[in-house]
């Protein structure tokens, strides 16, 4: 027993990492030390003890161990010298000293402690990475830096030429800019005699304008407030331009020129205002279509904003064709949105034709009767126009990724390519917009190794045909959910497309395509909901028709059938049942949708305070959970996604309401 | 005649563990083993042989210990262990196989063919 243990105690000692670290060292000082004292202390003949100091010296091995090799060549030429060979034999059977040299450093080297072979093997290994790393980047790098992207289409030359076939009068465009100029220097004149002889600072002149705008989003009137009452005379001060556009706005389409850059001028001594810069016919030249900037929707916006403030100066005036005047442009604002087909000017639309309804709303129940009939059937074919326009059209955000990959992308003409320097400096500005932090910002401090690291993005970044087909599948799943209608929702969630990215065996874990998808899910739920207000729009409108026909009110929609409608639209919540209708025993009615729970509650008005009404994803989306790190769609015992909240709250969504107001409390 | 690099490398392993196996030996004695023994053919200078040992002792197949000789200086012996027993063991049968199989081709002188 005791033996073992000490030969474990030897063996541990022997190959302890203190002593090869120790034994190493005291190489570094003096190697040959031991060796040649032997070799002085043996006095062998000067060949011999040459041929044996230069092999010691040459095989740079750990100090003790040049003094072992040294002490048996040295006992093995006493060995031969006692034999009878002479010197000159020793020395010839010796061989080359470097080639001895190398056979000894390296069969010394297998005899070393076992904590030495694991640092060799280690550094070796480690060593042996560091290489392939290397060369591995030097071929990501001659491959990336050899890339260049190839401009072949011009989007933005393409969407122009949709343009050509209009003459300049067709075009609502030139109106547009002239009077939001006009309006521009406008509300600039009202916010100085707002302040009167005090000199506004720039924060101030900002919340002036702010407080302007929300007045005349707000579009209610209110004397005791001076600012609104200057808003609502400068509104009806600038009647002629409002005028101008209200004829312009019923031309086919807006007719802007598309372009990257809008270039800042002075309208007068004071204040700015901008002038598009056409887009150059070169391509290479141009930024991307997705950069385009679309003025003229902010614009349209303002003016319908604008018509409808000036609706309750109109109805204050009693001006009812102004009111319808009004109505009309805010729906042929919305009608040119949609002829954009980009996915943010529909949505422009949708904005737009919400205003409008509820604007509508608010003038069917305060004045029944202040439209003539002509203008109720004009405003009804209208809303029917624009509903037909309002399916969400995505074929122009497929153009704008298209236009990224062949700016970011090499082509290989098989519709397959890789990343390129530039394309990925178009992508780090991009993020930049979209992000003010750049994750690598906290690993590298300077841009040579920001731009070292680029290579690098070939092997996590997707390829061109990748990209584009996990762009395409994303559309397309909005498109069939266009398709089949809101009770598909559950597909478009967040938590399904983060499913999708889990389920990509693609190993990208950049995504252009992710990052630049637009929020679709988002666009398809306003997209509906857009939808069912139009459609409401048009039965109450048709509602209208006929009580003005029939002196009385239907008692169900199906009475408008023929006549006055096509059919009763459905109720998106409510799957293959037409939207509500309850006629008030006394006066006036209410169309509703059952809203978000699905819950057909008779048209109950849902709590104020609930924000959620509305909300078409929380009718439709999935409830999601994690296994293992990744989501999974938690399924109910039919094996049906479950929803993420099957009952919500016990109200409906109203859409319109024309029943009679009760009078606030302390009014008679 | 003296065998070439590969052959040597293959037999004279074999050889060294074969004359261990009968006593300890020390370098030079080895040396002058191998050189009479086999009539010269597998004779090494020290070039081969200590590499040689040295990678048999780093194996286990050997090991060495310093002794006084009778004049006086130190030599390093060597003397097989029981690792080393037992491959030589191995390579005996290996290699008889291997004459076996040369005889048969009548690579060997005097054997059938």
């Amino acid at each position: 027993m005791s033996k073992s243990i000490s030969n474990a105690w030897t063996w541990s000692l022997k190959h302890s990492p203190l002593l090869s670290v120790w034994r190493a060292a005291r190489g570094l000082v003096r190697p040959n030390r031991e060796a040649f004292a032997l070799l002085e202390k043996a006095a062998l003949p000067g060949p011999i003890e040459e041929i044996i100091r230069s092999t010691i010296v040459r095989t740079k091995l750990w100090r003790d161990e040049r003094g072992q090799i040294a002490k048996e060549l040295i006992a093995h030429a006493q060995d031969a010298i006692e034999a009878g060979r002479t010197p000159e034999q020793i020395v010839e059977t010796f061989g080359d000293p470097r080639r001895v040299a190398k056979l000894l450093r390296r069969s010394m080297k297998r005899k070393r402690p076992m904590s030495w072979q694991l640092y060799r093997f280690s550094k070796r290994t480690v060593g042996g990475l560091a290489v392939l790393m290397i060369v591995g980047y030097a071929v990501l790098a001659v491959r990336f830096h050899s890339g260049a992207p190839s401009i072949k289409r011009n989007f933005i030359a393409e969407l122009n030429a949709r343009h050509d076939q209009y003459a300049e009068d067709q075009k609502v465009w030139p109106v547009l800019h002239q009077v939001e100029r006009d309006w521009t220097l406008s509300s600039s004149a009202l916010i100085e005699q707002h302040a009167g002889t005090k000199d506004l600072a720039n924060g101030e002149y900002r919340n002036s304008l702010v407080s302007i705008q929300d007045i005349i989003t707000a579009g209610r009137l209110d004397d005791s407030d001076p600012l609104n009452h200057l808003v609502a005379q400068r509104v009806r001060a600038f009647e002629p331009q409002l005028a101008m556009l209200r004829a312009a706005a019923q031309r086919p389409v807006v007719g802007m020129p598309y372009s990257y850059d809008m270039e800042t001028v002075l309208l007068n001594d004071s204040v700015y205002g901008y002038e598009i810069r056409p887009a150059p016919d070169d391509p290479e030249e141009q930024e991307s279509l997705i950069s385009i900037l679309l003025p003229d929707l902010g614009a349209m916006r303002r003016f319908a904003n604008l018509y409808s403030f000036d609706i309750a100066i109109a109805t204050r005036e009693q001006d009812q064709q102004r009111v319808f005047e009004n109505l009309r442009a805010m729906a042929n604002l919305a009608r040119l949105c949609h002829t954009e087909h980009f996915m943010i000017s529909q949505l422009c639309g949708y904005a737009i034709m919400s205003q409008f309804h509820d604007r509508l709303v608010e003038v069917m129940r305060s004045q029944p009767d202040s439209l003539s009939s002509e203008q109720v059937i004009e405003l009804a074919h209208l809303n029917a126009r624009v509903l037909e326009m309002q399916g969400l059209d995505l074929s122009t955000e497929r153009f704008g990724f298209q236009d990224i990959l062949q700016r970011a992308y090499t082509d290989d003409g098989h519709g397959n390519g890789r990343l390129t320097p530039q394309g990925v400096q178009m992508f780090m500005e991009m993020t930049r917009m979209m992000s003010s932090n750049d994750p690598r910002d906290y690993i590298f401090a300077d841009r040579e190794l920001k731009a070292a690291t680029q290579p690098l993005l070939l092997m996590g970044v997707g390829d061109r045909r990748q990209e584009w087909q996990r762009y395409n599948r994303m559309v397309d799943r909005a498109e069939r959910v266009l398709a089949e209608g809101p009770q598909a929702f559950g597909w478009m969630s967040f938590e399904e497309q983060l499913l999708e990215s889990h389920a990509d065996d693609t190993g990208a874990s950049f995504s252009p395509a992710q990052i630049l998808t637009p929020a679709l899910g988002s666009a398809v739920g306003r997209s509906f909901q857009s939808r069912l207000i139009s459609q409401t729009t048009g039965v109450m409108l048709a509602i209208e028709i006929f009580r003005r026909d029939n002196g009385r009110l239907p008692e169900t929609l199906d009475e408008l059938v023929g006549t006055y409608l096509p059919q009763v639209p459905e109720d998106i919540f409510n799957p293959g049942r037409p939207i509500g209708y309850v006629k008030d025993a006394n006066a006036g009615y209410v169309l509703y949708s059952v809203g978000s729970d699905g819950d057909d509650d008779g048209g109950i008005e849902p709590d104020p305070e609930d924000k959620t009404r509305s909300g078409i994803g929380y009718r439709y989306a999935f409830q999601v959970g994690w296994q293992r790190g990744r989501p999974v769609v938690i399924r109910d015992n039919r094996g049906q996604p479950a929803a993420a909240a099957p009952r919500g709250p016990d109200s409906d969504w109203v859409l319109v309401d024309t029943r009679p107001q009760p009078q606030p409390a302390g009014e008679s | 005649m003296k065998l070439e690099r590969e052959l040597m490398r293959g037999a004279g392993p074999t050889a060294v563990l074969k004359l261990l196996s009968r006593r300890a030996m020390y370098g030079y004695e080895l040396v002058e083993a191998l050189a009479a023994q086999s009539d010269g053919v597998l004779a090494m200078g020290q070039s081969t042989l200590y590499p040689m040992l040295y990678n048999l002792e780093a194996k286990g197949l050997i090991e060495a210990d310093w002794r006084d000789a009778d004049n006086g200086r130190q030599r390093k012996y060597y003397a097989l262990t029981g690792k080393g027993k037992t491959k030589l063991k191995a390579d005996e049968q290996a290699w008889n196989k291997l004459t076996q199989a040369m005889g048969s081709l009548g690579v060997l002188k005097g054997a059938p063919a």
